[in-house]
């Protein structure tokens, strides 16, 4: 920081006022932060064979806290229901299976790509186009949820 | 030396590098394939199927004189089956002129869920050109056997919608209908692009 002596000496004063609370940099619990979303475009005509169109949202989380969290559901208007999952390759044979939430240690950065964990969109309200933007909603165990938005791309 | 004769050196260099780079391409197998892919020599001929699609019965036989590029999914899978064709449309960009001697070929392994017009649905949003297959389960359970595909319903316990497990390797079959690659799931466009390239005497 290039703080003169007085404006130093300032945040010197403002630091020691408020003690603890606005001193430390990393909070005392978990602290969620969310990059780089971004969803599967899908076309979803009508079709009443078969049910919906599925779609999924890729994200990187960032616990920056001292303590662990974990993503436990999520919520989206563009989709009938959203389920944490997970697709996994094992001698050349894909398996995709709900998962019971994401762990967030602290510290730790968990990424979410194509062939791993995903937020699966289940039966898309809409056709999701590329340059489109849906609405998130991510809820954690101890966290408060988190509204994201996160823009169709093709990747 | 002068800057003249640097300049000259630095000239000579790089005809010398180029002109090298330019014979060690030319010397390059004919065959190449990459590096995950496995090369089935000689090729070994595929069996038939009798399946559906939007327009009607299609037979392996119907696409005699293409290329075949196979891949077993299903339409409710939204990350790994769309991770795969997207980069088969890709790489049949990267084929240019070509990509007319290939034929991209989807057959569905959940035909519970996915009808002959659905897998059009689903396969023309990556490439209109893509084959969507469909049929009876006894057609689909056969052709998945014949090619060694391995499938399963899996049911949920908290009464979810089911998923399919399945082989997510891509096949690929000559123009005369003998299987001849085997792409593990994963490959990049770029690396599907060179085999097809290769293939087609490229």
């Amino acid at each position: 920081m290039f703080l003169s002596g007085r404006a130093r000496m300032s945040v010197l004063a403002l630091t020691a006022a408020l003690g603890p609370l606005a001193c430390s940099g990393t909070p005392a619990g978990p602290d969620i932060a969310v990059e780089h979303a971004w969803a599967r475009p899908v076309a979803a005509p009508a079709s009443a064979a078969g049910g919906g169109w599925n779609s999924a949202v890729y994200v990187q989380m960032v616990n920056r806290g001292r303590t662990a969290d974990r993503l436990m559901a999520a919520s989206s208007e563009a989709a009938a229901a959203v389920e944490i999952h997970e697709s996994r390759v094992e001698d050349g044979v894909m398996r995709m299976r709900p998962v019971a939430g994401v762990a967030l240690a602290a510290g730790e950065r968990v990424t979410l790509e194509p062939g791993g964990l995903h937020i699966m969109l289940v039966g898309v309200t809409r056709s999701l186009a590329v340059g489109d933007t849906i609405a998130v909603t991510l809820s954690f165990e101890q966290s408060a949820p988190l509204a994201i938005r996160v823009p169709v791309e093709q990747r | 030396m002068t800057w003249r004769t640097v300049l000259g050196l630095l000239v000579a260099a790089v005809i010398v590098t180029i002109g090298s780079a330019v014979w060690l391409l030319g010397r390059r197998p004919v065959q190449s394939f990459g590096s995950e892919t496995t090369v089935l020599s000689p090729p070994m001929p595929a069996a038939d199927f009798a399946l559906e699609s939007a327009d009607g019965p299609v037979m392996l036989r119907d696409l005699r004189g293409r290329h075949v590029v196979l891949f077993f999914g299903y339409t409710f899978c939204p990350d790994v089956c769309p991770l795969t064709m997207q980069r088969l449309d890709r790489a049949l960009d990267l084929l240019g002129e070509d990509a007319d001697r290939v034929q991209v070929v989807m057959i569905t392994v959940d035909p519970e869920r996915d009808t002959a017009s659905r897998m059009r649905q689903y396969v023309s949003q990556f490439d209109p050109s893509f084959l969507g297959l469909s049929g009876t389960e006894e057609a689909v359970h056969r052709v998945a056997t014949d090619y060694g595909i391995f499938h399963a319903k899996v049911e949920r316990e908290d009464g979810g919608p089911y998923t399919m497990d399945h082989t997510a390797t891509v096949l690929v079959l000559t123009d005369t209908g003998a299987l001849v690659l085997l792409w593990p799931h994963g490959m990049e466009a770029e690396t599907m692009a060179a085999d097809l390239h290769t293939l087609l005497g490229g």
